[in-house]
């Protein structure tokens, strides 16, 4: 399974190599784009500085700096809707891209997967984003009708759920999304402004909060659900204790996210997936034992033990029977 | 040609209400466990297929929902008026394989619609930014075409939302029909549920819905609009109360609900 890495930079490119990163991705915006639709609606659902690599020229730089790694690099146009008068030069921009020796595009719109799968194209994979929502064997199959070589699965999906996934699509590597980012939304549904410069998004504001029905209040428990993910810091996000686990069902991917974070951040997301991966090659884990390495290496990371809001995978929630609440001992 | 369809409840329980030239809308686009059971659905169908047509509303599934999910997908006879709105893609390939005859179409979810209120009042937005975020899939003619040929798409539900003023007048789109739903337009959808705990709709085997018997309102001054949670659904109210068709002429099709959905 390989480790992919966000990179914003050209000169970020050795230590994410180092660190373990496979593959990398990118953010760019082409002026053709920002200048119709302005700062906030980006081609790559990023629209501040530190999550786009400023110039095609840079995007080259960042190229060559992981090929002398031999890591290719994948690039993100994946907004959606993107507009019938934006997708010739999207599919220009994919043929620029791949004149630079850039790998693949990561999509979301249907109509620009389509009109990349008849471009046809000569090795520039097309990804379909996790914002197709591929919950079930189905969806992947309808993305590779649509031109999808890579389909990202949706996030929220269990290890056993994406293991059936991968029996049942044999000829479409798929890539899971395991650390860093978890939004409490479904991607792929959600429809928020990502627009505060500040970066707080409307998902993880704190509303106030009244009962519409028969009840005096809102009812037990429901409150509680809501406010568990208000506030709930993404950078905490983690899914390190599934790794093994989705290695030896045969994803072809382990997806970090996080562009525009700080380097040190995206070296250390990528050095522990790796460092999980290397736990489930040396030996062959129980997911009791992915659960006490998993967790105990989170305490490592962050200083503090894990928590249910921000586990990628409903098996390995801490606090669920016949799982170690944080770790202790790895 | 009925052009006004009322959402009836998951499972139709107020179909045998509903007034004359009036179809029926019923299941839900965000929780497998607020579908019909197939009987339900055989007999909301029996109870519109004289008279009415009948929207079935289909949320995302994972695989073993799906497959679970196959016999109400087979309770709708062929010759019924029913139209299912899809809002999974694989759900689209599945029920094309298996129902090739099956009236379908694309639901909200799918659409490619942005509905945060935060839009309509962002001042970092262009005015092109701004409509953008009102455009779909509907209108585009290569994703059009493909989903009509490939999988026999016959229409596009939307939200009629401020900054989507360019929604196609009656007769000006290519044959698919467009469902425009009011007056909650859905914001954002998440897998786990507030009513059964925060835990993933896909962690109970069946649920006895306790998500219809309220609803939260969510106020966050920055957003510039309350957001109403139902469920794992987090809508926003698009107009004060639901149109008539004879107040939206440009519409061709309109689903009301009179409550969330």
């Amino acid at each position: 399974m390989l480790i992919l890495s966000p990179a914003d930079r050209a000169v970020e490119v050795p230590d994410l190599a180092a660190a373990g990163a496979d593959e990398l991705y990118a953010g760019y915006v082409p002026p053709f784009w920002a200048k119709v639709f302005g700062p906030v609606v980006s081609c790559n659902r990023r629209s501040y500085d530190e999550a786009n690599v400023p110039s095609l020229d840079e995007l080259s730089d960042l190229v060559r700096a992981a090929a002398l790694r031999d890591v290719p690099v994948f690039l993100a146009l994946n907004a959606s809707p993107v507009p019938e008068e934006m997708i010739p030069p999207m599919v220009g921009l994919a043929a620029e891209l791949a004149g630079r020796g850039v790998r693949g595009v990561i999509v979301s719109d249907l109509s620009l997967l389509l009109a990349l799968r008849d471009a046809r194209f000569r090795g520039l994979q097309i990804h379909a984003s996790t914002l197709f929502s591929a919950f079930n064997g189905a969806a992947v199959a309808f993305l590779r009708r649509a031109g999808a070589t890579r389909v990202i699965l949706a996030r929220g999906l269990s290890v056993a759920e994406t293991a059936g996934m991968v029996s049942a699509a044999p000829r479409t590597p798929l890539e899971v999304i395991g650390m860093r980012g978890r939004c409490p939304n479904i991607e792929g549904f959600c429809t928020h402004l990502h627009d505060d410069p500040g970066r707080t998004w409307p998902c993880e504001l704190r509303s106030e909060k009244a009962w519409l029905g028969d009840a005096p209040g809102i009812p037990d428990g429901i409150r509680e659900a809501i406010e568990r993910n208000e506030g709930t810091d993404r950078h905490f996000s983690c899914g390190l204790c599934a790794i093994p686990l989705l290695q030896r069902a045969g994803v072809h991917a382990f997806k970090v996210v996080g562009r525009g974070a700080e380097l040190a951040r995206k070296t250390a997301a990528v050095a522990a997936a790796a460092a999980m991966r290397d736990f489930g090659r040396s030996s062959v884990p129980d997911a009791a034992a992915c659960a006490r390495r998993g967790k105990a290496m989170y305490r490592d990371m962050h200083g503090c033990p894990c928590r249910r809001e921000n586990c990628y995978f409903p098996e390995f929630g801490p606090g669920l029977p016949g799982l170690p609440a944080d770790g202790g001992s790895g | 040609m009925i052009r006004e369809y009322r959402y009836a409840g998951p499972d139709g329980a107020g179909v045998p209400a509903l007034p004359p030239g009036v179809g029926a809308a019923v299941g839900s686009e965000y929780c497998v466990h607020l579908l019909p059971g197939a009987p339900e659905m055989a007999r909301a169908v029996a109870a519109t297929s004289r008279r009415i047509p009948l929207i079935l509303l289909t949320p995302y599934f994972r695989d073993a929902e799906l497959k679970r999910t196959i016999p109400l997908f087979r309770a709708i006879p062929e010759n019924a008026d029913v139209t299912v709105a899809v809002n999974d893609w694989g759900t689209l390939l599945s029920l094309r394989v298996l129902f090739p005859r099956m009236t379908l179409s694309i639901g909200r979810l799918l659409s490619g619609q942005k509905r945060c209120p935060r839009i309509g009042g962002s001042s970092r937005l262009t005015p092109e930014g701004r409509a953008w975020h009102g455009q779909g899939l509907h209108a585009s003619p290569r994703g059009r075409e493909f989903l009509e040929r490939e999988y026999g798409v016959r229409g596009f539900h939307l939200d009629r939302l401020p900054w989507s003023e360019d929604l196609p007048p009656a007769g000006a789109g290519k044959g698919a029909d467009l469902f425009i739903h009011e007056p909650f337009a859905i914001v954002t959808v998440s897998d786990g549920c507030p009513w059964i705990g925060g835990t993933s709709s896909a962690a109970v085997a069946s649920c006895p819905r306790p998500c219809r018997k309220g609803a939260v309102r969510l106020r966050e001054p920055s957003l510039g609009e309350d957001l109403l949670l139902k469920g794992k659904a987090r809508f926003v109210r698009t107009a004060e109360n639901a149109s008539s068709h004879s107040s939206t002429p440009d519409a061709k099709k309109l689903v009301v609900y009179d409550d969330l959905p």
